[in-house]
């Protein structure tokens, strides 16, 4: 393009008709042309005065002049490689001289870099990774946290198989920020059982940064973030669009999306995507999962404009679904836990159905946000947003009578943010991005329910102020650093039992908070205040094809609601969960390496990563019990130091002209230091292995086979526990073994794909996927409902995509 | 100070001026009484109550998980009025209360109208008794299949001794079961009675 460039120059002026010039003709047009965010002088830009032979380009200073020019007011177009061109117009007398500044950072408008390309987007230090829409589009009928999973060191925490939580090197929930469009997701993601209330495929790329490096997004992220970001639109006269239908026959049920953009030249865009999912009872191999299904409606527009100077963006997104719990999972008491677990099977296995029953959830997220930009010359882009989000929650048990309609839990949680940033990208070679943030929350657990309240009213203020910088040191030295500080208060209005409240020894610790008295319960307002500060330095270091990063992430995390609050019986796990008000933040040292190799036909990435964190906050058996529903084992939340060590591999290799090969491996190792013990729920070693035929010629032909196997955690803490049971009129003692982890299991799948070409511009991608092909009994360790049946048996799916 | 700032500013948005309401659990069950009868024979009463009416008051904490005690069990322990008789047939009629409201709530009724959705288990442990059902789910709802209920039962004694009885209610269990082994379902309640067979 560099070359090229002058010669589509010389080539235009000579174009251009050669006429005489008149008497009269003698003013001048000179000037300088520069670019916009750092003024440094831009060379080979073209300068023409439209309706005249007249044009000149720029010298390497960034100056031109033309002369010969007969006064009067002119049209002037002043285009350079890889700017959006600008005109003006002007009169011209005399030596007229004029200072032009263009916009140079079209790639990022234009999408002229292909999205491919763009592997490590958001820090240059930090271990990052990202999915493009190839990826997304094939998980359409699945969710985010399936998607995810094509990421080495990324696992997921089920339950069932609609709902699957993200885990970012061993560490989920309140460890992940997850980022939708700009907005962080306030969507009560402390819950085990509660994945993240975000479409998919409203998503453009999502990319996973592995730790707590990317300052902006928060500074409690020990796990690290996950960033949807839609797909940029085009400044240019366009209107575009997608759909996808895809069928499946475990659940036999599919999915529906479809999207479309419109933007024009002027940088003005619109665009809206919808979502239809309905899925029926999945099956294990073997038999049904009663009461399996789940339905998800979601939809997202929005509008804005996109200027180089300046812009805004509009934008809603609205997110629904209905998620059934596997019907035999829902017991009561410790025994029905054991006599559970000790089935193997479901007790309750009925004929396929499309009904969702309790126990089920249903969840609503409102996001919409607001957002202003402008750049300012040679300096950056400040960037101001307000955005809005409401997440309402709805959990069904099985009840009786009249309450068989009314949920166990209905929290309405009501978010508020409004953040401002400024990104100096005007000396090159060097970014500085700053920003602020205030965020007020509010929560209701409506009390019709008439279940106590798991998670208390309140109220949370959150201010964060961070700083960041990125420099080049020379040609292949880049280092990074940031600080944030975050302060965050928790205001909340709590019912306490009184028998409970003295439990928990707070008569002593906190018997100024109670605010009044009700019989057997206390009204408290416990208020919590954190400080935290943040910080991250690294450097990325560039040599051949090679590239080396290295990374130090400090995070500190206040606890969430359920780590303070929690206070009931959690019907899945059959146990009581105990929150505690003296738990304090978590801090997070991480350290991680990551050595790139990227050749003609090899690509290699290995990172390992230490992660120490102080005060980390768990769930635990201690003690149980007694009520008439029975005896429930008793989990409270403390704190340990803790330790996460592993690595992740990434291998991609094309063997030849057609085949490639493609590996990845995850291993972390987690230890309790405090007790030096095993932690719980860590993702066990797990490796995959992908052999790919590619034939362009036959309409991109693509066919590739999948293994996935997942070893054995052999490191768990032991939270069995004894139960007496009756058997032939006799109490014995019975071990429930809620510890060990299910063996290693391997799933084979199958990919296949090509596309045909429809009417101009728009293209036909047609794609059968087959998993778990040899119908593979198995268990997870990470899915919760892995006491109660199989995982899922094998699954075919047809995929029907349009482009146009 | 920023801190500071940013509370008093949005405190002004928040409008927290009315506290929460208390929330009562609903769906209790804080008696269970169980009516013994047989012909000549005088009526033995089963019952039990949680005093405290929301539950948790039996509390296992500090002991572990790992009780040593053989006569510690799995539920709650209610009292007998007075020892059974041997070799008698004693029909049973049980009745929940839910009294951490008021009025006192009759979840029998509920029981009833559910009565497909519900099945009471009886196991004795150390005592000669068996027990039988008296009662289907068509006694108490329209269409009703033959499965049994529990609502109403019989206890057949044996010999003399003394032992317990072990009681629970199983809700959505799969119907018709085997037993309690082969029923599934959530334990809405269980309990436990200390039951003498005398002369």
């Amino acid at each position: 393009m560099k070359l090229t460039y002058p010669l589509l120059v010389l080539i235009a002026i000579w174009g251009f008709p050669q006429h005489t010039i008149s008497q009269n003709c003698e003013a001048v047009f000179e000037g300088k042309v520069t670019d916009f965010h750092d003024g440094h002088p831009l060379e080979n830009a073209l300068i023409r005065l439209y309706h005249t032979d007249k044009a000149a380009v720029s010298d390497i200073d960034g100056n031109f002049s033309i002369s010969g020019i007969c006064p009067g007011s002119y049209e002037v177009e002043i285009s350079h490689e890889s700017c959006t061109p600008r005109f003006m117009t002007l009169e011209i007398t005399g030596i007229t001289t004029r200072r032009i500044t263009l916009e140079h950072h079209l790639e990022e408008l234009r999408e002229v870099v292909v999205e491919g390309t763009r592997d490590h987007p958001v820090t240059a230090s930090a271990t990052e990774q990202i999915l493009h829409t190839e990826t997304i589009d094939k998980f359409s009928a699945a969710s985010v946290g399936d998607a995810l999973k094509e990421i080495s060191g990324v696992s997921s925490l089920n339950t069932g198989s609609a709902i699957v939580k993200p885990v970012i090197q061993g560490l989920h929930s309140s460890r992940i920020i997850t980022m939708n469009n700009g907005v962080r997701l306030q969507d009560q993601e402390w819950g085990m059982e509660h994945a993240p209330n975000l479409d998919l495929n409203a998503a453009g790329s999502l990319t996973v940064v592995k730790g707590a490096a990317a300052l902006q997004y928060g500074g409690d992220a020990i796990g690290g973030v996950i960033i949807a970001e839609p797909s940029k639109i085009p400044v240019k006269d366009t209107l575009y669009g997608k759909t996808i239908l895809s069928g499946a026959t475990n659940g036999r049920g599919g999915a529906l999306i479809s999207s479309l953009t419109k933007s024009y030249e002027t940088g003005w865009h619109w665009q809206a995507q919808g979502t239809l999912k309905r899925f029926g009872d999945f099956k294990a191999p073997g038999y049904s999962l009663t009461n399996t299904g789940y339905s998800q409606q979601a939809f997202s527009a929005g509008f804005g404009l996109n200027k180089f100077t300046h812009g805004f963006e509009a934008y809603y997104s609205f997110y629904r679904n209905e998620i059934g719990i596997l019907r035999s999972s829902h017991i009561g008491s410790q025994r029905d836990l054991l006599q559970a677990i000790n089935n193997r099977e479901p007790l309750v296995v009925e004929d396929f159905s499309y009904d969702i029953n309790a126990p089920k959830q249903q969840v609503t997220h409102h996001l919409a946000k607001i957002n202003f930009f402008k750049r300012f010359e040679q300096l950056g882009k400040w960037n101001l947003q307000y955005d809005f989000q409401q997440n309402n929650r709805q959990e069904y048990d099985l009840r009786r009578g009249e309450r068989k309609g009314t949920p166990s839990m209905d929290m309405k949680l009501t978010t508020h943010t409004l953040t401002s940033g400024f990104l100096f990208d005007a000396r090159g070679g060097r970014t500085i991005n700053t920003g602020i943030l205030l965020r007020y929350q509010h929560n209701v657990p409506d009390p019709e329910t008439g279940v106590r309240r798991l998670i208390p009213d309140y109220d949370r203020y959150d201010a964060g102020l961070y700083a960041s910088i990125k420099q080049a040191i020379n040609e292949s030295l880049v280092v990074d650093a940031g600080i944030r500080y975050d302060f965050n208060r928790m205001d909340a209005e709590k019912f306490y039992k009184k028998d409970r409240w003295e439990d928990q020894g707070y008569d002593e610790d906190f018997g100024d908070i109670i605010t009044e008295d009700y019989g057997d319960q206390w009204l408290t307002n416990p208020t919590l205040d954190f400080h935290s500060i943040s910080a991250t330095a690294g450097l990325e270091y560039q040599l051949g094809s090679s590239t080396l990063r290295l990374n130090y992430a400090l995070a500190n995390r206040p606890p969430n609601p359920a780590e303070l609050f929690s206070d009931g019986l959690h019907h899945s796990a059959a146990a009581i969960e105990l929150g505690d008000l003296r738990i304090d933040q978590e801090t997070s040292h991480k350290i991680s390496a990551s050595y790139a190799l990227k050749t003609r036909k090899l690509s290699l990435s290995i990172a390992p990563y230490l992660n120490m964190i102080g005060d980390y906050i768990l769930l635990e058996p201690s003690g149980s019990e007694l009520n008439i529903r029975g005896a429930f084992p008793v989990w409270r939340y403390r704190q340990v130091d803790a330790l996460f060590a592993g690595a992740d591999l990434d291998l991609n290799y094309d063997i030849s002209e057609h085949w490639s090969f493609n590996h990845k491996f995850a291993y972390v190792h987690a230890r309790d230091r405090s007790r030096n013990r095993a932690l719980i729920a860590i993702p066990p070693a797990n490796t995959t292995n992908k052999i790919t035929y590619l034939k362009p010629e036959w309409h991109q032909l693509t066919l590739s086979l999948r293994s996935d196997y997942f070893f054995r955690q052999n490191e768990f803490p032991d939270n069995n526990f004894t139960i007496s049971v009756i058997e032939d009129g006799e109490y014995v003692d019975r071990t429930a073994d809620i510890s060990t982890p299910p063996d290693a299991y391997h799933l084979l799948g199958f990919d296949a794909s090509a596309t045909f070409p429809l009417r101009k511009r728009s293209e036909l991608t047609v794609g059968v996927t087959v998993n778990n092909i040899l119908d593979t009994k198995y268990r997870d360790y990470l899915n919760r409902l892995r006491f109660f049946s199989d995982d899922l048996g094998r699954n075919m799916q047809l995929s029907i995509k349009m482009n146009y | 100070m920023l801190s500071l700032v940013v509370v008093l500013a949005m405190s002004a948005c928040s409008n927290d001026d009315d506290s929460p309401k208390p929330v009562n659990e609903e769906e209790l069950i804080t008696r269970v009484t169980i009516t013994l009868e047989a012909e000549g024979e005088e009526d033995v009463i089963l019952e039990y109550s949680d005093e405290g009416g929301l539950g948790h008051d039996h509390d296992h904490e500090g002991e572990g998980t790992h009780d040593e005690d053989d006569h510690d069990h799995e539920g709650v322990e209610g009292e007998a009025s007075g020892p059974l008789k041997p070799g008698v047939t004693y029909t049973g009629t049980i009745a929940l209360w839910n009294e951490s409201v008021s009025p006192r709530e009759d979840v029998t009724d509920e029981i009833r109208e559910e009565a497909d959705e519900h099945q009471f288990f009886f196991t004795p442990v150390g005592l000669d008794i068996e027990p039988g059902y008296a009662d289907a789910e068509s006694d108490y709802i329209t269409g009703g299949s033959d499965n049994p209920v529990g609502l109403k039962f019989t206890l057949t004694t044996g010999a003399t001794g003394h032992g317990e009885l072990n009681v629970i209610l199983k809700h959505q269990p799969k119907k018709p079961n085997t037993g309690l082994e082969d029923a599934g379902g959530e334990t809405d309640m269980e309990v436990n009675f200390h039951l003498h067979i005398e002369e």
